[in-house]
């Protein structure tokens, strides 16, 4: 036991301890040395109540985060689990639980963190702004995918009543409307078209498809092939049916795209990468089909 | 309980800057995500989480010392990142100054 006597220069002492003191963990006397120090010191007291408040506000502010509930139970249950058997962690290395540890705490941080606030609807320069950051890090031709679901699908939202199939076929035009049925008989369940459209992007004229299911969205984005522009490249992540597939994450947005005939199509979403490659791959040859029929 | 070590501590006795009072739960967590993992670790295992310094120690495989002095030194970090914020608001003495001016 190791008991410290507070004497001369207690408040430097004191601040030295206010840390254990906070989380609980001095031994009693000491504990007691502090309370006693505290209570007297108006300057150590409200120096321990602003560490506290600290303290208090960290917890709150990463609990408020919307970390899945499943998952936080089924780390924290690993994490405990690992003290029950002396810290012994089978298949898991001690790091491996430390860092799933912080990594649970901490994702709600990271993945608010890793997607910057959106810019004001009325804001076309900080929109502009916000896309050649968030893209930054992609190939040229997967940009164009990208840039315009961002500009169409999450700047400006999808309605949260989808528009009668008869609006969204004359908005697509006669050359796209009947993308509308092959696309609705290729996604998951549960997706439903919420947004079809021609619409424009940087000086680019695009087809797009906003679908939506529980508040996830997806785009399916067409354009027509610029001059020498294509997708294809020595390594496809899948090629369904023979068609190449590519796909690349810019933070949390990713981007699937594949050649058409004329066309580069892509399937843009901020879900989990294989989700999204799924998507793309079952999309792939029916879009494509179409697509190949239709005069550029 | 812990033994207390001057060696370990030393560094904790200065004073803190205020907390400032308009900071946002957004803010907060992104002054976290600028403290190093090390230290920010400790700060979510202990602070957020409710162990104690012997279980952090344990789920960090660190000494029972280097949890407690990555915890002064994380919350001290968090601390000067959140002073840092305050100032960018314009909270602080160089506002003060300028009001007065």
């Amino acid at each position: 036991m190791n008991r410290i006597q507070f004497g001369e220069g207690a408040c430097e002492k004191t601040r030295k301890y206010l840390d254990s003191y906070i989380s609980n963990e001095l031994l009693v006397e000491t504990n007691h040395e502090v309370l006693r120090h505290v209570e007297n010191c108006a300057a150590c007291a409200a120096e321990a109540e602003a560490r506290m408040q600290l303290r208090a506000r960290v917890k709150t502010a990463v609990n408020a985060q919307t970390v899945p509930p499943e998952l936080q139970v089924r780390i924290r249950e690993q994490i405990r689990g690992s003290r029950s058997k002396s810290w012994f962690v089978s298949g898991w290395g001690r790091w491996a639980v430390a860092m799933a540890a912080s990594l649970i705490v901490c994702a709600g941080v990271w993945f608010n963190y890793s997607r910057e606030k959106l810019p004001a609807l009325t804001d076309r320069p900080a929109q502009n702004a916000y896309i050649q950051r968030v893209s930054a890090t992609l190939a040229a031709v997967l940009k164009v995918g990208l840039g315009d679901h961002i500009h169409c699908s999450v700047f400006r939202k999808y309605p949260k009543n989808p528009p009668p199939v008869e609006k969204m076929e004359a908005d697509l035009g006669p050359s796209y409307k009947g993308l509308l049925p092959v696309v609705s008989a290729a996604v998951p369940d549960g997706y439903r078209i919420v947004m079809a459209h021609q619409c424009s992007y940087a000086g680019r004229k695009f087809v797009h498809m906003t679908l939506e299911k529980n508040g996830e969205i997806l785009s399916l984005v067409i354009a027509h092939k610029n001059p020498g522009e294509s997708l294809e490249g020595p390594s496809p992540a899948v090629e369904p049916s023979g068609i190449p597939i590519y796909q690349s994450a810019a933070q949390h947005y990713q981007v699937a795209g594949f050649d058409a005939g004329n066309f580069l199509a892509y399937i843009v979403s901020d879900l989990r990468g294989k989700t999204n490659l799924q998507i793309a791959a079952n999309l792939a040859p029916r879009v494509r089909e179409y697509l190949m029929k239709t005069p550029a | 309980m812990v033994e207390e070590s001057d060696e370990i501590l030393e560094h904790t006795a200065a004073g803190s800057p205020p907390l400032p009072e308009y900071i946002t739960d957004e803010e907060m967590l992104a002054a976290l995500t600028e403290v190093p993992q090390d230290f920010r670790a400790v700060v979510l295992l202990i602070d957020v989480e409710e162990f104690s310094y012997k279980e952090a120690a344990g789920i960090l495989d660190v000494p029972i010392g280097t949890v407690m002095s990555r915890l002064s030194r994380g919350r001290k970090l968090l601390r000067e990142k959140l002073a840092d914020l305050a100032l960018s608001y314009g909270i602080g003495p160089t506002h003060q100054e300028g009001k007065s001016a």
